[in-house]
């Protein structure tokens, strides 16, 4: 593999998550580029590769104009969603009394924390969405139960404490993209 | 050991680059690589940036809908990719053009006191 083909791929490599197309377009445009400049610098792909800067930082002002592509996106939303389900105490509660949530309760940790991660990767759009999918399919998975055994939702802990938990998923969700706009001041952009 | 901190010509830089892109774009449309080198020629070196900060900048412009791209694949050598600016992208440059005219006037009032 010549540098020139190489510096494209780790460049294709850092853009992982980005749509596909999008992505190729890209390469393909930065393969014509570093042809053109290494022929302006009597053939020599370094100096090429030398004026266009570190893969990673090509790829980061690449990521910032297009964001996540639409299969990342959906895979934030259902990882969200595969960890709301199980944080239902309902589900997973043990002998009422003695260990009430449970296996819930580190579903619920894990879901926080996905969500302050997909706020803070994402921006607040898609942390936002993944959080109201989280809190919807947690909502719809305990109507789910008390449809099928009613009373066994007592064991929940209060419908009030369930739903300040789902209020806070939202919350996580838009909260790092929209602290992160807030603190980095406004963007000078024609 | 200059008395003024690099940022601030960082900053200016980074203020005027897309509306320079706008304005090598306003006559015909042109590849990435020929962008570069005439904003590096025509700025004297001024505008001697990091090439791989320079095709994001023409990338969120067309995001934009100040640019618009298409490959011109030619039947031996290299294919391109080209842009070209949007109806819209030419009345951002207008405004731009006039409010860069208005500051550059107006400071050089301020300025020219001092030289």
């Amino acid at each position: 593999m010549n540098p020139a083909d190489e510096y494209a791929s780790r460049v294709r490599r850092a853009m992982v998550g980005m749509d596909t197309r999008v992505r190729e377009d890209i390469v393909r445009e930065l393969r014509a580029h570093l042809a053109d400049s290494a022929a302006s610098a009597g053939g020599d792909d370094r100096v090429a590769i030398a004026r266009m800067g570190p893969p990673a930082q090509v790829a980061r002002g690449y990521k910032r104009v297009y964001g996540y592509g639409l299969l990342f996106r959906i895979l934030f939303v259902a990882v969200a969603v595969g960890l709301a389900v199980p944080s239902v105490p309902v589900l997973t509660a043990g002998e009422a009394g003695l260990a009430p949530y449970d296996l819930s309760l580190p579903f619920l940790g894990a879901l926080l924390a996905w969500l302050l991660w997909v706020g803070a990767r994402g921006g607040s759009p898609i942390g936002l969405v993944a959080g109201v999918a989280a809190a919807a399919s947690r909502l719809a998975a305990l109507g789910a139960v008390a449809a099928v055994e009613p009373g066994a939702t007592a064991a929940v802990g209060g419908a009030a404490l369930f739903l300040a938990s789902c209020g806070v998923l939202v919350l996580l969700g838009w909260l790092p993209g929209t602290a992160r706009k807030a603190w980095s001041g406004p963007k000078a952009e024609l | 050991m200059p008395e003024i901190s690099p940022e601030w010509t960082a900053e200016l830089k980074k203020g005027s680059i897309q509306l320079c892109l706008l304005a090598l774009l306003a006559k015909d449309e042109k590849y990435g690589f020929q962008i570069i080198g005439e904003l590096r020629e025509k700025s004297g070196g001024f505008f001697d940036l990091k090439e791989g900060t320079l095709y994001p900048a023409l990338r969120r412009l067309e995001e934009r809908g100040f640019v618009e791209s298409h490959w011109v694949e030619p039947a031996s050598g290299m294919p391109r990719k080209y842009y070209r600016l949007t109806p819209r992208g030419r009345r951002a440059l207008a405004e731009a053009l006039a409010i860069w005219d208005a500051m550059a006037k107006g400071a050089e009032r301020v300025l020219g006191g001092a030289r």
